[in-house]
């Protein structure tokens, strides 16, 4: 597992990559939260070794039971079980979008510029609860953050779904 | 699985997720949520069998088919509420439901999923139980 200073270096990185000279202010606000965080970036450091896209393959497998609605189905035998791809957000990423909703940065002019204006003027006006709450989410992030912008701040639903489309878009 | 068959598997799910920024989302609502949590049929019907349940609690019936109908549901020894560890009796109650009741079904039937203020406010939305979804969300 990485370690926090390695993990504040690779973000520090990211950040001067990302970030313009103008807004070295920013900048060193947001990597002091950063190094006051060590307990979130212990959790940061687990995600940040799963891996971006997966294809998973199991190996000596022989028999997989998988339930569904109809009852439980019983996979071939195989010594190779293959899952699904599933493209899962990656832990500095997201970490960096939580951080670019809640104080700004040049990653929300990216996520902006997926959106048309009326999507965009309802991340302007909520983008910190959003932040928030996708800083929270750890599992079924897309879903979880329709749920959220809709039964939580009254977004009509093709907004959220936009909004949470390109949030993934960038972070998964 | 065969990787053939992930390699499709992937590209359906892929494919309906597109198909959801296609159509207009704002008329499916509960549709829309069963595809973005990945619940399944026999979840949808255990859901609709709490809101059934509730729904006659909510209202006084002078249909006697209507009871009979729901005195068989409480006794039904094949309820799929028994797959989610649900007694169908539970349900039953002589009392009026409650969003904490609601909650407590949707956390045994859908664990650490859908938040159940949403689940209420797509059904809402399709018409699924209008007046009760109304109530509980009040």
């Amino acid at each position: 597992m990485l370690d926090v200073w390695d993990l504040s270096l690779r973000y520090f990185h990211w950040l001067l990559h990302h970030v313009n000279t103008r807004d070295v202010g920013e900048l060193l606000a947001t990597s002091v939260l950063l190094t006051g965080l060590g307990t979130s970036l212990k959790a940061f450091a687990s995600e940040t070794n799963a891996p971006l896209a997966v294809m998973e393959k199991k190996e000596d497998i022989a028999r997989k039971s998988v339930s569904s609605g109809s009852g439980e189905v019983t996979q071939s035998t195989s010594n190779t079980i293959y899952e699904h791809q599933k493209f899962e957000p990656n832990g500095w990423k997201k970490t960096a979008m939580v951080y670019a909703l809640k104080y700004g940065g040049d990653y929300m002019g990216s996520l902006l510029k997926l959106l048309n204006k009326e999507a965009g003027e309802y991340l302007r006006k909520h983008s910190f609860e959003i932040g928030d709450a996708l800083d929270r989410f750890t599992t079924q992030i897309e879903a979880r953050l329709v749920d959220f912008m809709i039964s939580q701040l009254g977004f009509p639903q093709w907004i959220a779904r936009n909004i949470a489309w390109a949030i993934m878009f960038l972070i998964a | 699985m065969d990787k053939a068959i992930a390699d499709e598997l992937s590209r359906l799910r892929y494919h309906i997720k597109l198909m959801q920024h296609m159509v207009k989302s704002d008329e499916h609502m509960f549709f829309m949520s069963i595809i973005d949590y990945d619940i399944n049929e026999t979840q949808v019907k255990a859901i609709q069998n709490v809101m059934s349940a509730f729904s006659y609690r909510l209202k006084e019936s002078t249909d006697k088919h209507f009871e009979q109908f729901h005195e068989d549901s409480k006794n039904d020894p094949d309820s799929i509420l028994f797959q989610f560890g649900v007694d169908p009796k539970e349900l039953y109650l002589d009392q009026a439901p409650s969003m904490e009741e609601f909650s407590k079904y949707v956390e045994k039937i859908l664990p650490g999923s859908i938040s159940p203020r949403y689940l209420l406010m797509g059904m809402k939305n399709q018409s699924i139980h209008t007046e009760l979804c109304e109530y509980l969300l009040a």
